[in-house]
Order: C-alpha cells, then structure tokens, then sequence
C-alpha cells in the first residue's frame, strides 16, 4: 500500500527537491519499499484557498500525510486547531518541518528529515491519533 | 472580466493572501533572503507577482509586527516539539548511517515476516 505524502501549498514547490532526497541512492531501497509517493496540491486535485478545514478532511478522507512547515498561527481555523479538535483514534499524523530555512539550505538537516519521516512511515500503523509530527 | 483585489485578510489563521492560503508568515523567510519573485515561486509556485507584491508590502509596512508574530509561533512549536513523546526522538543519538541500518533491518525483519505468512499451511 501506497504512503502518500502531500506537500501543503506553502511548501508546494518542495516536492521535487525532497524527492531528490527520499528516493536518493542511499533512501530509495528503503523509501520504495515502503510504497513512499510524495505529492502536490496540484496532483491531488486541490486549489488556491482551499480551507486549513477542507485539507485535514481531505488528507483524512484520502488517507494522505499532511507535510507543511511551522508558520500556522494558534488561530480558530488553523490547522492547528483542525489537529487539536478533529484528531480522532484513527486520524493520520501531521508532519511539520521544524525549520524551513534549514530545510531548503543544510543538506544535513535534510538528511535527518528524511530518516526521521522514514522512521516514523516504517511504524505508520502506530501513528494514529498521535497528532502533529515534528521533522526532524 | 472580474477581477479580484488582492488584499491580506485574517480568517482564523493568521495575516494570509484574500486570494488563497498563502500567510504573510509564509513568505517571511524569503523576503529576509531579498529572494526574487522567481526564487519565491521555485517553493510555492501558486503565487502570482501581484500576490508576491501584496505581501512584501505588509510586511514591510508592519515588520516589527510580523517578526513578533514569528518569534510567538516559533516559541510555541519549539514547546510543542520539547513535549513530544520520549519515543519520537529514540534514534536521534544515532549517526544517519545508523538509522538507515536500523530501518533496513526493520525491512528485513518485516519481509521476514510476511515470507512466513505466506509459506504457511492453507
């Protein structure tokens, strides 16, 4: 079965460049066997505005793992209040990128982002219900 | 032809673009970097120039504000990332050489298993 990773607009643009990275040499015996498949808002069929509400009941409907980064405000319609309010037994994860701007610049960090989302899909049918994920 | 006026709202989830999810957050890290709209678009290419213009303006124009808003959202993240489970960060005192052994082996162990399934009795 197929994980399916889909990128958060924000961050839309990460897609290839992550990819470079999880299905490098060193990752891509372990990110294949898996069934790792990382996608945009394009590919999934979403558009600009969709609601932090309509994501997290499409990514929950779709059974999709949610990457975004950190910048979501504590807000009424955040995402933040969607995973603190909806999170149910069965809900899959939110994976969010600590850190952005060393996220796009230290390829150290990235490697450690990697084995961590790795880590974490090889135990995926533990994660349920356990919220947000912090990467790395 | 209607056309939409591009101005920074707040729905519940911070200073964000009328025209689509985008935050004024979102593009905090680049205009730091003085990035080019191009280099903007290479990471989140929905945004148009106009949008990318609309949000530079704000933030130039409430910078003191929008740093702030920045440190509070780190300064909870970096709270919600400390009270994670203790099981979150078991490998983190590993080389990523030695993760990546660790969940090979894991594969391996995993295959194992599924093999022994499929050979037994019917």
């Amino acid at each position: 079965m197929a994980l399916t990773i889909l990128l958060d607009e924000n961050i839309d643009g990460y897609a290839e460049y992550l990819s470079g990275f999880v299905f490098s040499f060193a990752w891509s015996d372990i990110s294949s066997s898996l069934g790792v498949r990382i996608v945009n808002f394009q590919e999934v069929g979403l558009t600009k505005g969709t609601s932090d509400e309509q994501l997290w009941e499409l990514c929950q409907h779709q059974r999709f793992y949610l990457l975004t980064d950190n910048r979501n405000q504590d807000k009424p319609a955040s995402l933040e209040t969607m995973i603190r309010t909806r999170t149910l037994s069965d809900s899959l994860p939110v994976f969010t990128i600590s850190d952005i701007q060393r996220f796009r610049s230290q390829r150290d960090y990235v490697e450690a982002l990697v084995a961590k989302l790795l880590e974490y899909l090889m135990d995926a049918d533990n994660l349920s219900g356990v919220g947000r994920l912090y990467l790395p | 032809m209607k056309t939409e006026t591009i101005q920074i709202v707040d729905h519940g989830r911070g200073a964000q673009l009328s025209t689509g999810r985008i935050t004024v957050q979102d593009l905090l890290p680049y205009y730091r970097d003085s990035a080019s709209n191009e280099e903007i678009r290479r990471w989140i290419p929905a945004l148009t120039d106009d949008e990318i213009a609309v949000l530079k303006d704000y933030i130039r124009d409430h910078y003191e504000e929008v740093l702030q808003t920045e440190k509070t959202i780190k300064a909870y993240h970096d709270r919600m990332r400390a009270a994670q489970p203790a099981w979150t960060r078991a490998n983190e005192h590993l080389s990523i050489e030695e993760r990546r052994i660790l969940l090979r082996e894991k594969l391996a162990q995993r295959k194992a298993v599924d093999n022994g399934a499929d050979d037994s009795p019917g």
